[in-house]
Order: C-alpha cells, then sequence, then structure tokens
C-alpha cells in the first residue's frame, strides 16, 4: 500500500496552492494596507478590525448568528427524525426517500427564493394556486423558513448516513440489558450518532450565516447577514473606500473561515474516522 | 406485545409525519417554480393561464443558451477531472500513516466547510493576484477545486473497507500498476466513485456564490445569468424555470434508475 | 521528401488559418439589455469585424474591470458619476468628434447639455440615453396618488407606519433623495446637511431597501411607493403594455431631481480606437439611434430622435413620465466629488440601515 502514496502528492500541492495560498493572502489583507487592485508598498496596520465595531457590522452578525442559529435548530429538530425514520425502513425505500429529499438541490437556488418570494407575498401567484394568502415578506420568520427549506438536507443527509451505518447490534444489546426507548435512544443511539449531527450543524449553521441573496430579497434587504456585509465590501464600496473595503471584508472572511475550522476540528476529535462528513 | 406495536405504530406515524413535513418544506418551492414555468406571464404577477411556450422557447431562442451550456458544460469537465483527481488522491491519502492521512484529510475538508463566499472571495483574490483573467478557466479551476474534497469523501469509506494487500497481491500476480489500480481497486471502490461524481455535479450544476465571484462579467452559468436578469424584464425569461423543470425530473429519473440499478448488481454478485 | 511536401501544407494552412482569425475586433462593455444587438450583427457585417460584447450591472463592476486592466475594452457605457471619477482617474480618453461625422447630423437636447457642458469630462463622451430618479407608487392605494403629488420627496420620509416604501440600495442615490427632500443640492459636501439627511433616512422607517427589486415589489403590491430609476418604470410599464395587463402603478417626479445621463467612452487603454470611433459614429446614424432608442425604451438625448419617438404615432413615446426635462422643473446632474465623500455616503447608508 505505501507504493500507492505518492498518489496523495499532486492533491498536497494542489490544495497548497489553492488553501493555504489564499489563507496567507486573506490574511495579508486583513493586517495590512495592501490595495488589492493596486499593489504596492504597503505596511502592517490593525485598523481593518474596526470594521466589527462598524454599526451594520455589529448588528449583521448578531443577526447571522442568532438567525442562522435558530435555522440550524429547527433543521436539527425536524432532521433527526426523518433521518431516523428513513433509517429505519427498508434499506431501498429508505435510500431512495433520501434521494428525493436531495433533489430539491439541483433546482436552481435563486429560483427557489422567487418562488417563496410568491409564497409569502399575500394576493400573489402562489393565493392564485392555492387559495392562501400570505404575508411574511421582509420578516425573520421568512428568513428562516427560506433558510430550512435551503439546508435541511445538509442536516439530514449527514446523520442519515451515521444512523444508517450503524450497527443495529449495539440497539438490540442495549435492550437486552434492559433499557427502555428512551434510555436507548438518549444513551445509544443519538451519542452514536453525534458525529452526523455535528456535521449537520456545520454543513447549516454556516451557509445560513452566510448567504446573501436570500435575506435580500426574503427580508426585503432590512436584515443583513455577514453574507451582504462580506459581498457589499468585496464587490459594491470599493471604489469609495480608498480601496480598504477589500480588506475589511478579507478580514471578515478569514474570520468566518477560522470559525469554520475550529468547528470542523472539533467534529474530527469526536469522530476520529473522519467519515462522518459523508 | 400489543402494546409494543401501539408504541411503535406512534413512534412511525411521528416519523411520517415529520418526514412529510420535511417534503412540504422542501417542495413547495419546486411545485411554485413548476407553476410558474407554465404560466402565461413574464412577470407572474398572478395566474394568468396555461401555456407550453416557456419549453419551447427554452430550445427555440438563444438568451439561455450560453448560460446553460456554460453551466452544464463546467458540471461535465469539472465533475470528470474532480472524480479522477479525488479518487487517485483518496487512493494516496488512504495509503498514508495516520499522522498524515489525517491532515490531508482536515485539509481536504477546509472547502467542505468553508462558506462559500469565502471560497469565492478566496479564489477570487487569488486569480486577480496572479492576473489571470476571470473566465470559463477560472470558474472550471473553481468548481473543481470545490468538488474533489466531495469525491474524496465519499470514496475514502469504500477504500477503508478495502483489503490492503489487495494491491498488492494483484502486482504479485503480474499486474502493472495501472491494471492493478484499474482491475483491482477501482471495481471495488465503484459505487463511493460514482456518489462523489454525483455530489461534485450537484454541487457545481447549481453553484451560484463561487462562480459568481470567479467569473467576471464574461462568463455566465444559469445562476449568474439569473441574478442578473431577475430585476430586468425584458432579459428575464420564464424558460428558466422551464429548465429548472426539465433538471428536475431528468434528475429524479436519474436517481430512481441508480438505485434500481444498483439492486440488480448486488444481486449479481450474490449469485 | 512526403514528409517534407506534408509539413510545407500543414504550414501554409496553419498561417491562412491564423490569417483567418485575425480579425479586428472590438470589444465593448455595457448594462445589460442595452443596446439591441442586431445593431451589433448589422455592424459585424458591414465593417467585417467582431464585436466581442460583455455585459455588467453596475458602473463599479465597470469601474473595476477598468482598473484591474484584465482586458481591454474600445467602447464603455458608464453613468455620469462614473464617468467624473474615471476621467480623474485618466482611464478615458478624449472622443474625437472629427471622425464622427454622424455626431454633427444630431442635436444633443439644450436643457441636458446645459447640465454637463462646463463639466471636465464633456469631450470624453458621447450621450446615450438620458432620465430621472423618481417615485414610483401603486395607484390602487386609496388617496396615495394624492398625497405623492402633494408631497413629493417627502412621500418618502414621512410615510413611516402610513406606506411601505421601499429605499434604493445605492448610498449616492438615497442620500441624493434625502438632500432633494430637505431642499439641499445632490452633490453637497456640507457635513451638516449631510447629517440631516441621515437623519431624514434612518427616521423615514423603511420597509423595503433594494435596487432592481422594487418596482416589482410595488407592482405586486408589497410596496405602496418607492424611489426608482425612470428606466424601472418603464420596464414595468412596457411589460404590462406587452402582456396586456392593466396599469396599476405610476412614476411622480417631483419638480426638483437628479438626472442621470449614460453615454459611450472610449478607454484611455482601447486597443483599437479608431474602429470605437467607427463604431460611435454608425450607433449615431439617424436610424440606427432611432431603432436602439426603441429597444432600450428610455429618452434619447437627442432632439431628433426624441421628437421622432415622441410625435411618430408609430413609435408612441409620448406619455408625460417619458419626458425627463419638462418645462418649469429643477435638474441636477451627479458629480462623484471626492473619495472622502463616497465613503461617508456608505457609512451614511450602513448607519440609517441599521438604525432604521
Amino acid at each position: 500500500m505505501r507504493r500507492l502514496r505518492p498518489y496523495a502528492i499532486p492533491y498536497l500541492v494542489w490544495m497548497g496552492i489553492f488553501i493555504l495560498a489564499p489563507t496567507a493572502i486573506l490574511f495579508v489583507l486583513s493586517v495590512t494596507d495592501l490595495e488589492l487592485y493596486e499593489p504596492g508598498p504597503f505596511s502592517f496596520t490593525l485598523r481593518h478590525f474596526d470594521v466589527f465595531a462598524a454599526p451594520l457590522v455589529a448588528t449583521t452578525i448578531g443577526n447571522s448568528l442568532a438567525l442562522s442559529a435558530t435555522a440550524s435548530a429547527i433543521c436539527l429538530l425536524i432532521g433527526y427524525p426523518v433521518a431516523f425514520f428513513l433509517s429505519r425502513l427498508g434499506d431501498k425505500t429508505g435510500k431512495i426517500l433520501m434521494s428525493l429529499l436531495i433533489v430539491p438541490l439541483w433546482s436552481n437556488m435563486l429560483l427557489r427564493i422567487v418562488a417563496w418570494e410568491k409564497v409569502f407575498t399575500p394576493d400573489s401567484f402562489f393565493t392564485d394556486l392555492t387559495g392562501l394568502s400570505i404575508d411574511l415578506l421582509g420578516t425573520r420568520g421568512a428568513i428562516l423558513v427560506g433558510e430550512v427549506a435551503m439546508y435541511l438536507p445538509f442536516m439530514i443527509f449527514p446523520i442519515f448516513s451515521v444512523l444508517e451505518k450503524m450497527d443495529r447490534g449495539l440497539i438490540e444489546a442495549a435492550r437486552d440489558l434492559g433499557a427502555n426507548d428512551a434510555q436507548t435512544f438518549f444513551r445509544v443511539i443519538f451519542p452514536l450518532s453525534s458525529g452526523g449531527v455535528l456535521a449537520g450543524i456545520i454543513m447549516t449553521l454556516l451557509p445560513a450565516m452566510t448567504s446573501f441573496a436570500l435575506p435580500a430579497r426574503l427580508g426585503l434587504g432590512r436584515i443583513s447577514l455577514i453574507g451582504n456585509v462580506i459581498e457589499s465590501k468585496l464587490m459594491k464600496e470599493v471604489l469609495g473606500s480608498a480601496g480598504m473595503s477589500i480588506n475589511e471584508g478579507a478580514l471578515i472572511s478569514l474570520a468566518l473561515m477560522l470559525v469554520a475550522v475550529v468547528l470542523f476540528v472539533g467534529v474530527a476529535r469526536v469522530d476520529r474516522e473522519g467519515e462522518t462528513l459523508l | 406485545m400489543k402494546k409494543k406495536r401501539l408504541r411503535y405504530r406512534i413512534y412511525e406515524a411521528v416519523g411520517l409525519l415529520f418526514t412529510a413535513a420535511a417534503f412540504l418544506v422542501l417542495y413547495t418551492p419546486i411545485v411554485v417554480i413548476l407553476a410558474l414555468s407554465v404560466n402565461d406571464s413574464v412577470k407572474s404577477y398572478a395566474w394568468d393561464g396555461f401555456t407550453l411556450r416557456w419549453y419551447g422557447d427554452l430550445f427555440a431562442s438563444d438568451v439561455m443558451r450560453g448560460p446553460i451550456a456554460n453551466t452544464i458544460g463546467v458540471a461535465v469537465l469539472a465533475t470528470a477531472i474532480a472524480t479522477v483527481f479525488g479518487t487517485l488522491s483518496a487512493i494516496g491519502i488512504n495509503a498514508l500513516d495516520k499522522r498524515r492521512r489525517i491532515r490531508m484529510i482536515v485539509l481536504n475538508n477546509v472547502p467542505v466547510v468553508n462558506p462559500d463566499i469565502v471560497t469565492g472571495i478566496s479564489l477570487m483574490i487569488v486569480f486577480s493576484l496572479v492576473g489571470f483573467t476571470l473566465g470559463f478557466r477560472t470558474v472550471l479551476v473553481a468548481h473543481v477545486f470545490f468538488a474533489v474534497p466531495y469525491v474524496v469523501l465519499s470514496v475514502m469509506p469504500r477504500l477503508k473497507k478495502l483489503d490492503p494487500n489487495l494491491y498488492e497481491a494483484a502486482l504479485d500476480l503480474g499486474c502493472s500498476r495501472f491494471s492493478g489500480l484499474w482491475r483491482v481497486i477501482v471495481p471495488n471502490i465503484a459505487t463511493g466513485i460514482l456518489s462523489g461524481a454525483l455530489m461534485a455535479f450537484t454541487m457545481s450544476i447549481d453553484d451560484f456564490v463561487i462562480t459568481y465571484f470567479t467569473s467576471g462579467s464574461e462568463y455566465m452559468n444559469v445562476s449568474t445569468w439569473l441574478y442578473a436578469a431577475i430585476g430586468r424584464s425584458r432579459s428575464f425569461t420564464p424558460a428558466a424555470y422551464a429548465y429548472n423543470a426539465i433538471i428536475l425530473v431528468f434528475t429524479v429519473a436519474v436517481i430512481l434508475f441508480v438505485n434500481t440499478r444498483k439492486d440488480r448488481k448486488e444481486r449479481e454478485i450474490r449469485t | 521528401m512526403k514528409k517534407l511536401l506534408l509539413a510545407v501544407v500543414a504550414t501554409a494552412l496553419l498561417l491562412t488559418l491564423a490569417a483567418c482569425t485575425a480579425v479586428p475586433e472590438l470589444h465593448v462593455l455595457n448594462w445589460g439589455d442595452y443596446l439591441d444587438r442586431s445593431l451589433v450583427d448589422a455592424f459585424e457585417d458591414e465593417y467585417g469585424v467582431k464585436v466581442v460584447y460583455r455585459e455588467v450591472g453596475s458602473n463599479e463592476e465597470m469601474a473595476a474591470l477598468l482598473q484591474s486592466g484584465s482586458s481591454d475594452y474600445d467602447i464603455v457605457v458608464p453613468s455620469d458619476y462614473m464617468i467624473d471619477k474615471l476621467v480623474e482617474l485618466n482611464l478615458l480618453q478624449p472622443i474625437d468628434f472629427d471622425l464622427l461625422p454622424q455626431f454633427d447630423e444630431l442635436t444633443v437636447i439644450p436643457r441636458l447639455l446645459a447640465l454637463y457642458q462646463d463639466e471636465p469630462w464633456v469631450d470624453y463622451v458621447v450621450p446615450y440615453a438620458w432620465g430621472t430618479i423618481g417615485i414610483l407608487y401603486d395607484t390602487n392605494v386609496p388617496g396615495l396618488a394624492g398625497d405623492v403629488e402633494e408631497k413629493g420627496w417627502g412621500i418618502l420620509f414621512e410615510s413611516a407606519g402610513v406606506y411601505d416604501v421601499g429605499m434604493y440600495d445605492s448610498p449616492r442615490d438615497a442620500v441624493a433623495a434625502a438632500l432633494l427632500y430637505l431642499g439641499f443640492g445632490v452633490n453637497s459636501e456640507d457635513e451638516e446637511e449631510l447629517a440631516m439627511a441621515e437623519d431624514a433616512l434612518t427616521a423615514a422607517g423603511f420597509t423595503a431597501w433594494g435596487e432592481d427589486s422594487l418596482k416589482s415589489l410595488v407592482v405586486a403590491g408589497t410596496l405602496d411607493l418607492a424611489l426608482v430609476y425612470s428606466g424601472d418604470f418603464f420596464s414595468e410599464y412596457y411589460a404590462a403594455l406587452d402582456e396586456d395587463r392593466d396599469v396599476t402603478f405610476d412614476y411622480h417626479v417631483p419638480v426638483s431631481t437628479n438626472v442621470w445621463l449614460d453615454a459611450i467612452c472610449i478607454p484611455a487603454a482601447a486597443d483599437n480606437a479608431s474602429l470605437a470611433h467607427a463604431f460611435i459614429d454608425f450607433m449615431l446614424t439617424y436610424e440606427h439611434a432611432l431603432r436602439n432608442s426603441d429597444y432600450i425604451g428610455y429618452a434619447p438625448p437627442f432632439a431628433e430622435i426624441y421628437a421622432t419617438m415622441t410625435t411618430d404615432a408609430e413609435y408612441g413615446y409620448d406619455f408625460p413620465e417619458f419626458d425627463p426635462f419638462p418645462d418649469g422643473a429643477d435638474r441636477q446632474m451627479y458629480r462623484y466629488g471626492s473619495d472622502a465623500r463616497s465613503e461617508a455616503l456608505v457609512a451614511i447608508v450602513n448607519r440609517a440601515k441599521s438604525q432604521g
């Protein structure tokens, strides 16, 4: 098997270029005044950190954490029972239903957002279809529903994978040893599936915090998430900010990346085999 | 005995309820999109009558042809490249000692856990600094970049189950290194490769954020085209809904096919 | 011998192929849906060249592309304030009007010309389209039409709790609306005036902040009114006419407002400036200009084209909202101002959004 090791080398180089290099660049942009579009001499500075205190950014971070945590929690509350249920069905049925739950992901995200806009507009196309007139545009509720609809499959899938592979014998053993259903679940099943749960949380929490098209349209632009701030800094504010908006955007991105990696390393510790994410 | 059955029935009912709720939440927008694809109106402020003309438009007019060709082109190419690269890399990673393997897996998972806006920006910055014009090539590289980890993650578990000596045995018996890979290792991890490829394709075909940052203004896939066109009534066409509907039908068909096919293969192996 | 012959033939073929693909190219950077492509095809045929046409969605993107220098464009179509900045950054070259005989056949509408003829960038532009910013409102809402006429800009800022108002998510336009509401100039750099503008924006309690999405929200009824560009109104108006729908909305321009001007410019780094001039001249030909303006649907900057579009029954652009500068109106045009001002605008809007 050692003979096969060299096959990993190109990948190492590739990852080096595409992960380590950008991270290094983001780091440099975050702590210096290097201008991305007009590179020249630059010096160390910590002033970009002020962006976290800037009015819109601070409220945004609060909103993002609150909303995405709620969305993630809802995904877990709905997703776990679904994953459990599907994993108990016959092998074929479970897999087919699981796959059908992923099908909406193939549908264009923006179109799904437009669809939800119609659902949440009173007296709209959706009303003509179903007779229901829902007035939720511009509310956190709309963003929440949109996010749950967008990310639920990402919660269900890892939990399903883990539950599916779980050794059923363990459950029987627990029964034999006298555990009731609640005990079996909370002491055997849930802990064993924790890797999947954590993976699901990572796959829903971070994307929920960083989406920008969804809050812009479903929140009517009133509720800003971190994704909106980053997008604005990188694309819209460039000319009017002496070029430093890109650096601020880089800093925020780097912070996000740190959070993501820390969470992931946490998962890796819980599940040493590194299998949980799929 | 009856008590047991009732409890399980309740659990089943609850499970079914939650699953139904999940399907409701996930498929509501899908149903709306399907309805929009047959509505006789561009802006669809209301239901204006049934029509199939958007499906016709999809093939007849040029508006979406470019973005669709781009989307599918990149998805197919990126999936092919990512699958080969990912599989070979996974084989290599699997052969490493435990410490190095874990390090590689952490590295591998960074694009997976990183929010796509961060990935998009990092890539955009790298491309800008190196001086690459944003366009088809940068989008392809970006898509391969975020697809490979899914292939690796999909293949690794199967590789682990494989007998480590199988490869060596094959070589001892006279196989060339290539044959050893292609005829011995690959068939045993085939399901992993396939599901990895499927994941890669899924991630690529609907990608918006990463393409948005790495495509510049020249190159458009369906998602970035939509993002630009959605506000303008002249360039937006409900053919986009039709396109989506077709993709959905196609996907469901593929899923049903793949799932029944696997069954047959397993039966073949057992007999 | 055979090998040598093959080599010679192959080289000859390659050379001819290379020559075939060496057709002159014109790189155009424009807004989406902002030029009749059939005219582009006609230009390609007439001049035997290839046009590489790229679309962007904002002035900022256009500027970023010109600054990064990743591709050299021969034609760009930015807006007034961005032209101001680009000329300052030396990214545009003056137009050689001697190369544009068709320009002499047309007259720029005097009122429009007066708005920018004293600007430093007047020689760098061939005007393309112009319009206003104003208030799009839902005519189904009882009493709203009357309120809009009466209050003008006030309707945007004094309707908290009464109407659902949408504001344009562009610092320059949002602050301009506030400044106009307060009776100040849109290019004001006065700190006090800007502070008052910020207060107005914060107190307004907008229901939505958006760009392209605002017009659809008004027509759908989610918003009662919104700050929009004249082009947004036209887009919804023409769409309603096309689909045979009732027009349940209208566009009101208060007496004093901002005029936007999009113009054709040639970047300083253009590869093919002479071909660029040829393209502009082609587009300035009366029939082409008329056809193009009809395609876009916005007000043309040339008196002759404007007259035809508004008086000739075949075109029918005689509805009142089409005229960007009617008699008795007061119009202003954006200047870029300083970088500090641009930063301040962004900060003002961000603060207003987080507290509003």
